[in-house]
């Protein structure tokens, strides 16, 4: 007779064993499975929150004397005026943009300009040079620009400022009502050294969210007062510049990535890293991730503390029972079955049974683990949310940008150079299912479990000589 | 006809007391010995000898003129030897055909029948049999196993005089009939008195008391 016959044999007539071993596996079973359906849900959505939420880095000139291209002149009343004659070029964001990994650029350059409008008063005085002043930004279009994309400005009429440029324009609904000016109308746009250029309005945006960086402002920092326009108008009032952008922010899919790519694009030789700074952020990433990574800690944490009290409380029944045992064991050891026969009877036996609690803990699995998990994800994000910033009465997280050092010199500053405000992401629940990849795990680790502690138990039997055992039934 | 052979054969327990002082004896196919001697002789000793269940401290266990640990204490166990003890030492989950078919090479219900077990009996759990029919359940394993050599602990120690009888006599129609070894290790004069050699086991060596 062989083990697997002598194993069923047991397990089919030793009902009370059998049903007591079958729910302790149950138990064990379903919770490894939770914890693993768990674990695999966090890190499903911590990947989806990496490629919702993206990372960003800009690319900016040095402005400082690390920049060999870098010109500060000083005028007789000892105004100075920065420049650099390599600016980021279409060239290099096209060199950028072949890198894998980087999804979309948001190129701008901007500078203070002379409108002849009767432009929407600040909250801060200026000089009467600057009354008609507004911050005219040249971009990659207006679509992807990050005050239309994270919809602190939003089009409601008319068509953005596209990604080639040209001299299409996009002003605020309230400048245009208080000038009269409709889609169609011209506006010409002066700067210090005369140049001149005429865009035309082909869309009107309104302030969604008027966001505290820009309320108590002087008027020219305002937003309402801020015209978008493509770069081939800024090149026109900045005939003396070198043509391209003063600031391209690329998007990437990865924010975990980010730092790798960038370390990896300045291996690209093609780009002379001496003139640009390059400034990573994925804060945004960061803040929802942090409960997620820590929850994913907690989960693995909680899982291994499963399987090991698992083996223990399984090694220790077991023991008990190969110590009942015996008698059994002498008696087969007597009439000349092997060892390893008696230990793969054994080892079947729990592995039979193994196999159909396993095969249960699918259903008692699915119908705790969503709640576990989610439970257990929202006691992480509160006590994450405990210990960060607190938010003002709209939800809004404000958090100081980590660029702020004031010893750097800071360009046609518009006001965002100081706060961004970020929007606190929030973590979604956790889509907890239990798949096939997660029972193939329960039973790898559980038959793992299994093992382990047929072996231990057996051990202290097996290495006993037959006689000794005989003399212990005797 | 095979031969199960002890060549000076020593043993003692790791405290050091002495329990066999160089034993010697031949036993053969076709005849059933009886072992006598006073509690703590060593009988049950020698018989975990004979039945590869330990090792002698000294000297040598031949079969067939081969030590039998040459191929491993195990195998000698599975082909050559078969134990049968006082307490049957059956399995307790199985039934008495299940039993005799952890070692059958042969059909199991026809030995047991052949042992007086009715079909029924022979299905039903062990636990459920009297002393007498495990007993039989036991011998019956042996007898399937094939192994010449049968060696028995006390095999009637726990039954009543007709059941030892009628056990004693199943022993003996084994050796006799099937050519079988048996190697009865007992208190009981009555069944030695059935034995073709009696043994006797005094101050660690063995002595004959009688011959076929």
């Amino acid at each position: 007779m062989g083990f697997i016959k002598r194993a069923f044999l047991y397990v089919t007539k030793k009902r009370g064993k059998s049903a007591l071993l079958f729910i302790i596996l149950l138990v064990m079973a379903t919770f490894v499975l939770t914890g693993l359906s768990i674990e695999k849900a966090t890190r499903v959505t911590q990947d989806n929150l990496r490629y919702a939420l993206g990372g960003e880095f800009e690319m900016a000139p040095d402005y400082s004397e690390n920049n060999p291209y870098y010109r500060m002149e000083t005028d007789e009343e000892g105004n100075f005026t920065i420049d650099t004659k390599m600016p980021v070029t279409q060239e290099i964001i096209d060199q950028v943009m072949g890198t894998a990994g980087i999804k979309s650029y948001d190129g701008m350059s901007q500078c203070l300009v002379a409108t002849n409008l009767d432009v929407i008063p600040g909250t801060v005085p200026v000089k009467d040079k600057y009354r008609d002043r507004v911050y005219g930004r040249f971009v990659t279009g207006t679509e992807n620009s990050k005050l239309f994309r994270d919809e602190t400005l939003k089009l409601v009429e008319g068509s953005h400022v596209p990604a080639d440029g040209g001299h299409g324009a996009v002003i605020s609904k309230a400048l245009a009502e208080k000038n009269g000016l409709k889609i169609g109308d011209s506006i010409t746009l002066t700067v210090d050294g005369g140049e001149k250029t005429e865009i035309k309005i082909i869309g009107l945006f309104e302030v969604v969210k008027q966001e505290q960086a820009y309320t108590n402002v002087n008027s020219f920092d305002k937003l309402e007062n801020q015209i978008f326009s493509g770069i081939e108008a800024y090149q026109e009032l900045m005939s003396d510049s070198a043509a391209g952008y003063q600031s391209v922010v690329f998007g990437v899919n990865d924010p975990a990535q980010l730092d790798g790519i960038v370390a990896g694009l300045k291996q690209n030789d093609a780009i002379d890293w001496r003139a640009f700074k390059v400034e990573t952020n994925n804060k945004t990433y960061q803040a929802a991730a942090a409960p997620l990574e820590k929850f994913q800690t907690l989960i693995t944490t909680v899982l291994i503390l499963i399987v090991a009290v698992s083996a223990v409380v399984l090694s220790l029944i077991l023991t008990m029972w190969a110590k009942n045992r015996i008698h059994e064991t002498g008696v087969l050891l007597s009439i000349g079955i092997k060892k390893t026969a008696i230990i793969g009877q054994y080892l079947a036996e729990v592995l039979l049974i193994a196999v159909f609690a396993f095969g249960l803990s699918f259903f008692s699995s699915n119908l705790i683990a969503g709640q576990i998990g989610n439970s257990l994800l929202q006691a992480q994000v509160q006590s994450e949310e405990e210990q960060t910033v607190p938010q003002d009465d709209n939800g809004l997280q404000i958090k100081m940008k980590d660029d702020a050092n004031q010893n750097d010199i800071v360009v046609n500053d518009n006001g965002d150079g100081g706060e961004s405000i970020q929007k606190n992401a929030s973590v979604e629940p956790l889509d907890v299912s239990i798949g096939l990849d997660n029972m193939a795990e329960l039973y790898l680790i559980g038959f793992a479990i299994i093992i382990l502690s047929v072996g231990i138990s057996s051990a202290s039997v097996m290495r006993l000589k037959p006689r000794e055992i005989l003399s212990k039934m005797s | 006809m095979a031969v199960l052979e002890t060549k000076e054969v020593f043993y003692s327990y790791a405290k050091g007391n002495k329990v066999l002082s160089g034993v010697n004896a031949v036993f053969e196919t076709g005849l059933m010995y009886a072992i006598l001697g006073p509690s703590g002789s060593g009988k049950t000793t020698l018989l975990s000898l004979l039945g590869g269940l330990d090792s002698p401290t000294k000297g040598e266990i031949l079969f067939d003129g081969e030590n039998i640990a040459g191929h491993g204490l195990q195998y000698y166990r599975r082909n050559h030897v078969s134990l049968i003890f006082q307490s049957y030492n059956l399995i307790d989950y199985m039934t008495p055909v299940e039993n005799v078919k952890l070692t059958a090479r042969q059909d199991a219900l026809p030995i047991l029948e052949r042992l007086g077990l009715t079909t029924e009996e022979a299905k039903r759990n062990v636990l459920k049999l009297s002393g007498g029919q495990q007993q039989r359940v036991a011998i019956a394993r042996t007898l399937a196993s094939g192994a010449p050599f049968i060696l028995a602990d006390e095999p009637t120690g726990n039954l009543d005089e007709d059941t030892a009888a009628e056990i004693t006599g199943i022993l003996k129609e084994s050796s006799h009939e099937l050519d079988k070894c048996v190697i009865v290790v007992t208190h009981s004069n009555e069944l030695a008195k059935q034995a073709d050699v009696v043994l006797k086991l005094k101050r660690g060596s063995l002595q004959t008391v009688k011959t076929q």
